[in-house]
């Protein structure tokens, strides 16, 4: 469970690794700013599925309602636009924050763009967040701040990623809560220090597991990851783990699975409430499941009666309490995600929204049913790589490079193997799928991470072994890659996002048109809005047309 | 079942938290932990009947789980135990190891989907287990109920206590079978450290826990609802614990060998006594010299009294004679063991004729049982007696197999009662397997074939089988099935009280239709509850003297009753064990009634069954489905050969009268009179002494309403209307709530047929129906009767249930009644008017146009001009996919000359 520290010791951020800092902000800069460039000059209509189907939704959380089509999760990303939508409105920035305001305006289609607006400039904030967290993710694994710089600079030139700050989608908070937060809180969780901090470091590691699955499906591989983590940093932990052995210890040790099976009375609590009311809403299938992962993650701890003696079980015993932890985490994102939106939901709609997203993740036969299984994997995989062909080819000869300096930690070594195995698989598990092009920032964000840990391992790697002259070229090659990449990143991403959906050409298109008046996934209260104000489709077109002949209302 | 589950996660975590200060070792703290959630149970269930607060899940909830936290502070305050002077050196041999691991292994995982797929049908858990669980958790305490089943009120409930957390939270039945399979798993462990602190050795105490689990009753009574197992495995810990006092004299240990032995003793009769002679011997024979701590044994005591004194003193409290009554009930009323103790414990299958059913109470020990024996008497009677407690543990379990023997005179004694005896004689079996090398080997081929048995009785049972299981996905029906009008009533209801005067009845089926539903067992109507009324169909209008002495039941039809009264629901099994069962809706006095429960039911009991004939007649009258609203009253005469009649009591509503009939009389006359009038509503009589004359057979005898009623049945709600020729409509359907539909049958054909067969001394037929449409909005249909049309019926709402009710004069020999779509709409008959007209016919021929329009054209331009006619005709509704009618009931009773 804590194995002795074999990695570095943090080092103090040093004045000559200012500029390194400042760099990093000014690409943090930059790219909100790129972003916002891009967001700007766009029509708002581009895109509408996802944004319009996301702002009516959280429209939709802030009136009370619950979503009407849950084809994918998305609880985190809908419930902190629905709070961005509040705190706009009570800032004066923002109209229109839910459905009756929508309704009460003159002209509800004049409200969208503005909702719109607000959609795109949240994400671009989440992307801020999602560049720091992983930032954080590098330094408490390298503990050297240039790594942390590093990649700040590396992302803020990640299409993938940037491209996810132009519109509303729920694959952001996937990557930055499995990807990112789950892998961070996993590591901590995984260090030498107290069992308490240890154990709430990896419970947080679930949570962010629990909230990645909430928010898209594959999200629930980054749990895979993360306890493919505990063992790997087990294994490379050495071999003089401390062993507890006064029955103080034992005891101690025994309660400690108190956490896993507080978080599955949590879960049974709330399949309670979903019971009382929403029984038909979840199905017996996705119950039965819930239910079984909440006894077995409660009641796995309990193996701590048998210490025993022999090292196998013992690794074998604190590779099961890490299962439970991470597990009793994820579990806990459900009824803290179900009292989340209780905060601003009455209970009905909020038990109406958490039981039918439990339904889709706990029995997701149905949607995956709807989205056949794809039988040409590596034809689409193949896409994926093109789309990033030196990320894919280049990244795991970085890592098959590193693994054979001896100066990297090992530690480390398992990491980057991870992180890389991770990007590659979850790459593999959506050409199964779908092949979309937002689905990019799943290899992008672990690949680019392994770039920035990697990079900077090279670089004391070469310190020792290389001459200056030798090192300098290198740096320079480097520095140019690096700018080059930063600097077409703008280009990049504006080009995915033209390319992404070509619906920016007046008239609107049937599918957008649908989108803002007529779509089945919109609750039954925008609809009816809509056709006490425009009537039919026909009139609707026309008022949009008209509507939009202003070029000023078009940005 | 969420909250279920949160609350045996909870109760896990804190037993075993309290266990782990309690013992070092941890099987011992696997048995501390069971004993400890075992005995938060009780308590819970103790504390919550004093505030009359069983039924409330919440309640549940909080005083368990408050018990728990309190008893892990309690404990908290102990010192940790050293670590167990047994060394870890002596450890099973690893092949002896494996070879019973994958054995045990097999069976937990087969015992373990046998229990996750069969709900408990065992007959303790159908007739008395689950019902007395079910019955305490409505009422709310622990009282007595009015119960006909002694069993029901009379014996310990502290295992009644441990099934509540499942049906308190109304959990699936299922998860009952959990606490013999938990139970069973325990022995094991428990058997093993009883074996252990018996100074055996390992390799001796594993072969005497595999043979103890492998017996073929231990494996049956794994995967069923029995007291024996887990009583049994209660008092295997009660003799660990009490071993662990008798080494180490720590009060951990007598505290919780007294928890043991009053649970177990609180759970079976025969474990008590079981119990009384475990404690006598140990504290006789194996108490050490000088006791350090022997203050233990008072809390001990306290907790064996606190135990087993409230199940003793609500027998008391309310029936002072209660250990007699019982014992006359079990000698009167219930069967004789299946396989009676002799039979258990001999070794070669016996089978009893004509059919053997294999089930918990039909198995034997097979070899085991005589082998257990035989080192139960070797360690008695060898010459070098062990001065270990594996000799005590021999007699005692030798001493109690003999008392169970003589008390209960062997043959009233089954097999499954000395299960618990084998568990206590497991160290005797493994000082011999120790002691005697050269019996080894037999004890290892007698472990191995009762392996095979217990892996053929769990494949072939005839219960819970897990053949089934292993070839298809289909789970035969653990539960008998219900008439379905019976499953209609009771699945809607929220609250039901069961009367009932069967004793080894089966009536859990009844209590498993719906959903939170709370059940009462009380002899008087209650007016908020849904009432079901079970009889012995033996008793239907039996006659005051009948052989049996049996209370005697009718029903008294009132046709023109006002209000709901009850209804005939239906008859289950075979004489002379049929029962029927009558319902009475809650609320009756303001429930409009319906065709089939404008009845009164009327019981009589013989209240001296054995006074002789010649003395008076003391009967205690029952009435049920007289409501004050019918303004109505009933009155009982006892009428003379010569016509006198005699008042005996009268009724203005539900409720109980005992009368004393001191002249001879010749039959009770029961009539409803309106009370304002004085006229009768309705009549039957029962007569003195039964009839020899055999009536017609009815055709299906589940539904009487009338002494002259020959025959009754329903088309649609009967379970087997096989006597009739249906012909026409489609299976029986539903009920769908979803559509606010009942049980029903579709009419997918213009017309269906019934045939009733040549029935003797058949003068009249009454027909009910309800029929309705789906599809079609509106339609008419045709009641034909022998041919003949006897009414046509216009239904223009289609979600509306149209209920009629005919009279019909049948023919002799067979009668055919006919349901038959009908037109509705009227149009010109066009092929009317081409014959009509052949100069027409020609024409229209000629120039080679369908007929009907040619004739339609002709019409609108020359014929009507011209004067020509036309006539109409009926045209019937089209059915889309041909469903016509839909019926949820049709309802035939047949009479005979009154």
């Amino acid at each position: 469970m804590t194995p002795p520290d074999n990695t570095p010791r943090p080092i103090p951020l040093q004045t000559g690794r200012w500029p390194a800092v400042l760099l990093s902000l000014a690409v943090l800069v930059l790219t909100w700013f790129s972003l916002g460039a891009i967001s700007r000059r766009d029509p708002w209509y581009r895109n509408l599925d996802m944004n319009s189907q996301n702002t009516a939704d959280a429209l939709a959380l802030n009136s009370g309602l619950s979503p009407n089509l849950i084809d994918q999760p998305g609880v985190p990303m809908k419930y902190l636009l629905a709070l961005d939508f509040r705190a706009r409105h009570f800032l004066g920035q923002l109209p229109v924050w839910n459905l009756k305001k929508f309704g009460d305006s003159a002209d509800p289609l004049r409200e969208i763009p503005a909702l719109i607006r607000a959609g795109r400039t949240h994400s671009r904030i989440l992307v801020m967040g999602f560049i720091l967290a992983a930032a954080a993710l590098a330094y408490s694994v390298s503990r050297r701040p240039a790594a942390a710089c590093l990649t700040v600079i590396l992302l803020g030139g990640s299409s993938g990623l940037l491209f996810h700050g132009l519109l509303t989608r729920p694959e952001l908070l996937c990557v930055g809560f499995g990807n990112v937060l789950a892998l961070l809180c996993t590591w901590r969780g995984t260090l030498p220090g107290p069992w308490l901090r240890n154990h709430l470091w990896l419970l947080l590691a679930g949570f962010f597991g629990g909230l990645a699955a909430l928010a898209k499906l594959p999200g629930v591989c980054y749990l895979v990851l993360g306890y493919g983590w505990c063992w790997l940093a087990a294994l490379t932990a050495g071999k003089n783990a401390p062993v507890p052995a006064s029955p103080r210890a034992e005891e101690d040790g025994f309660w400690r699975g108190l956490l896993p099976a507080a978080a599955a009375v949590g879960v049974l609590g709330l399949l309670f409430r979903l019971s009382a009311l929403q029984d038909d809403e979840l199905g017996a299938v996705a119950v039965g499941r819930l239910r079984f992962a909440a006894v077995a993650i409660g009641a796995l701890p309990v193996l701590a009666l048998w210490p025993g003696r022999h090292p196998v079980w013992r690794f074998l015993l604190a590779r099961s309490r890490e299962l439970a932890l991470l597990g009793a985490g994820a579990l806990a994102s459900f009824p803290v995600g179900y009292l989340l939106l209780r905060s601003i939901q009455p209970e009905p709609a909020a038990l109406d929204y958490i039981a039918r997203t439990l339904h889709l993740l706990a029995d997701p036969a149905a949607m995956v049913r709807i989205h056949a299984a794809n039988p040409e994997v590596g034809k689409v995989f193949l896409i994926f790589v093109r789309q990033d062909a030196f990320l894919f080819l280049a990244t795991p000869v970085l890592v098959a490079t590193l693994l054979f300096v001896p100066r990297v930690p090992s530690r480390l070594k398992a990491f980057l193997v991870l992180l890389l195995a991770g990007g590659v698989g979850l790459t593999l598990l959506l050409s199964k799928r779908h092949f979309l092009a937002q689905y990019s920032l799943f290899a992008q964000a672990p690949f680019l991470l392994i770039w920035a840990l990697g990079l900077h391992q090279l670089a004391e790697w070469t310190e020792q072994t290389w001459g200056p002259w030798r090192r300098r070229l290198a740096l320079v090659a480097v520095i140019g890659v690096v700018a080059s990449f930063l600097l077409t990143a703008h280009r990049r991403t504006h080009l995915k996002y033209t390319n992404y959906q070509d619906d920016a050409m007046l008239p609107l298109n049937n599918f957008s048109v649908t989108f803002l008046f007529d779509h089945d996934a919109h609750t039954p209260t925008y609809l009816r809005i809509m056709r006490e104000h425009y009537g039919n489709r026909e009139q609707f077109v026309r008022a949009l047309e008209a509507y939009l002949a202003n070029p000023d209302n078009r940005h | 079942m969420d909250l279920f589950l949160a609350h045996n996660l909870g109760l896990l975590w804190l037993s075993l938290g309290a266990a782990r200060r309690l013992a070092a070792r941890p099987a011992d703290q696997l048995l501390a932990a069971a004993l400890l959630g075992w005995g938060n149970l009780v308590a819970t269930g103790l504390l919550l009947s004093l505030a009359r607060r069983l039924g409330d899940p919440w309640w549940h909830l909080s005083v368990s789980l408050l018990l728990g936290g309190l008893t892990c502070l309690l404990v908290a305050r102990l010192p940790h135990e050293p670590a167990d002077p047994e060394g870890p050196t002596d450890r099973p041999h690893l092949l002896l190891l494996i070879a019973f691991g994958a054995i045990l292994v097999a069976l937990a995982v087969a015992g373990g989907a046998i229990a996750c797929v069969y709900q408990p049908n065992n007959p303790d858990a159908l007739a008395w287990q689950v019902p007395r669980a079910l019955y305490y958790l409505g009422q709310g305490n622990l009282a007595h109920f009015d119960a006909a089943d002694l069993r029901q009120t009379h014996l310990p409930f502290n295992h009644s206590l441990l099934q509540f957390p499942a049906l308190v939270y109304a959990a699936p039945l299922q998860c009952l079978n959990f606490l013999n399979l938990t139970a069973w798993a325990l022995a094991g462990v428990g058997v093993y450290r009883l074996c252990r602190l018996a100074s055996l050795g390992a390799n001796a105490s594993l072969v005497a826990c595999g043979l103890v689990l492998t017996a073929t009753p231990a494996v049956a009574q794994a995967v069923s609802l029995t007291t024996e197992l887990p009583a049994g495995t209660a008092l295997v810990c009660a003799l660990v614990f009490g071993l662990r006092w008798r080494r180490d004299q720590r009060t951990r240990h007598a505290v919780l060998a007294g928890l043991a032995l009053g649970l177990a003793a609180g759970s079976n009769l025969n474990v008590l006594l079981g119990g009384v002679l475990a404690a006598g011997l140990f504290f006789t024979q194996a108490r050490p010299a000088a006791p350090t701590g022997s203050r233990g044994w008072v809390g001990a005591g306290w907790l064996i009294g606190g135990l087993l004194l409230p199940f003793a003193l609500i027998n008391f409290l309310e029936n002072p004679g209660w250990i007699g009554a019982y014992f006359s009930f079990v000698v009167d009323k219930l069967p004789d063991p299946v396989v009676p103790a002799w039979l258990g414990f001999w070794p070669l299958p016996a089978t009893p004729p004509p059919l053997f059913a294999l089930n918990e109470d039909c198995v034997g020990f097979g070899f085991t049982g005589p082998l257990f024996l035989l080192a139960a008497a070797w360690a008695v009677i060898r010459p070098r007696h062990p001065a270990g407690p594996a000799g005590g543990l021999a007699w005692l379990g030798f001493g109690w197999f003999l008392a169970t023997v003589l008390l209960m005179w062997g043959g009233m004694a089954g097999a499954r009662d000395f299960l618990p005896v084998l568990l206590v004689l497991s160290p005797g079996l493994a000082a011999l397997f120790e002691s005697v090398r050269a019996g080894r080997w037999l004890i290892l081929v007698v472990a191995l074939a009762a392996a095979w048995s217990s892996t053929i009785y769990l494949l072939r049972n005839n219960d819970r089988p897990l053949l089934p299981l292993l070839n298809s996905a289909f789970a035969p029906p653990a539960l008998p099935s219900l008439p379905l009008l019976l499953e209609h009533h009771l699945s809607r209801q929220s609250r039901i009280n069961i009367d009932t005067d069967g004793t080894d009845e089966r009536i859990l089926p009844f209590m498993v239709q719906g959903r939170h539903q709370r059940f009462t067992a009380c002899r008087e109507t209650q007016p908020d509850a849904y009432n079901l009324f079970s009889r012995a169909t033996e008793s239907r209008n039996a006659a005051y003297l009948h052989p049996a002495r049996l209370p005697s039941y009718t029903l008294i039809a009132v046709p023109a009753k006002p209000t709901a009264g009850v209804e005939f629901l239906g008859t289950i099994g075979r004489r002379p064990a049929a029962r029927d069962y009558l319902g009475l809706g809650p609320l009756a006095g303001r429930t409009a009634p319906i065709t089939t429960n404008r009845s009164v039911l009327v019981t009589f009991y013989h209240e001296d069954a054995n006074a002789a004939p010649d003395r008076p007649a003391m009967i205690r009258f029952r009435v049920a489905g007289l409501n004050p609203e019918d303004h109505a009253r009933l009155v009982v005469l006892a009428a003379d050969r010569e016509g006198g009649r005699v008042p005996v009591a009268s009724f203005d509503a539900d409720g109980t009268a005992t009368a004393q009939i001191t002249a001879p009389f010749d039959q009770l006359v029961f009539r409803v009179l309106a009370a304002a009038t004085g006229a009768e509503l309705g009549s039957t009589t029962i007569a003195y002494l039964p009839s020899h004359d055999q009536d017609q057979p009815p055709i299906d005898p589940s539904l009487p309403t009338s002494t002259s009623s020959i025959f009754v049945t329903d088309v649609v709600l009967s379970k087997d209307p096989r006597a009739l020729v249906v012909e026409g409509l489609l299976p029986v359907e539903g009920p769908f709530p979803q559509w606010d539909l009942p049980y029903l049958r579709w009419q997918r054909q213009p017309a269906s047929v019934i045939t009733i067969p040549p029935t003797r001394g058949f003068e009249r037929l009454q027909l009910a129906f309800s029929v309705r449409l789906n599809v079609r909005r509106k339609a008419a249909l045709d009641v034909l009767f022998n041919g003949q049309r006897v009414k046509n019926y216009r239904i223009d709402d289609h979600t509306a249930w149209l209920d009629q009710t005919l009279e019909l004069t049948p023919q002799p020999g067979a009668n055919v009644l006919e349901f038959r779509d009908a037109p509705l709409n009227n149009e010109p008959d066009w092929l009317d008017y081409l014959e009509r007209y052949p100069d027409v016919k020609k024409h229209v021929t000629a120039i080679r146009v369908p007929l009907e329009q040619g004739a339609r054209e002709h019409y609108e331009v020359h014929g009507r001009a011209e004067g020509r006619s036309i006539r109409t005709i009926l045209k019937p509704e089209p059915a889309p996919d041909g469903y016509y009618f839909m019926y949820r009931n049709i309802r035939l009773e047949g009479f005979k000359k009154p």
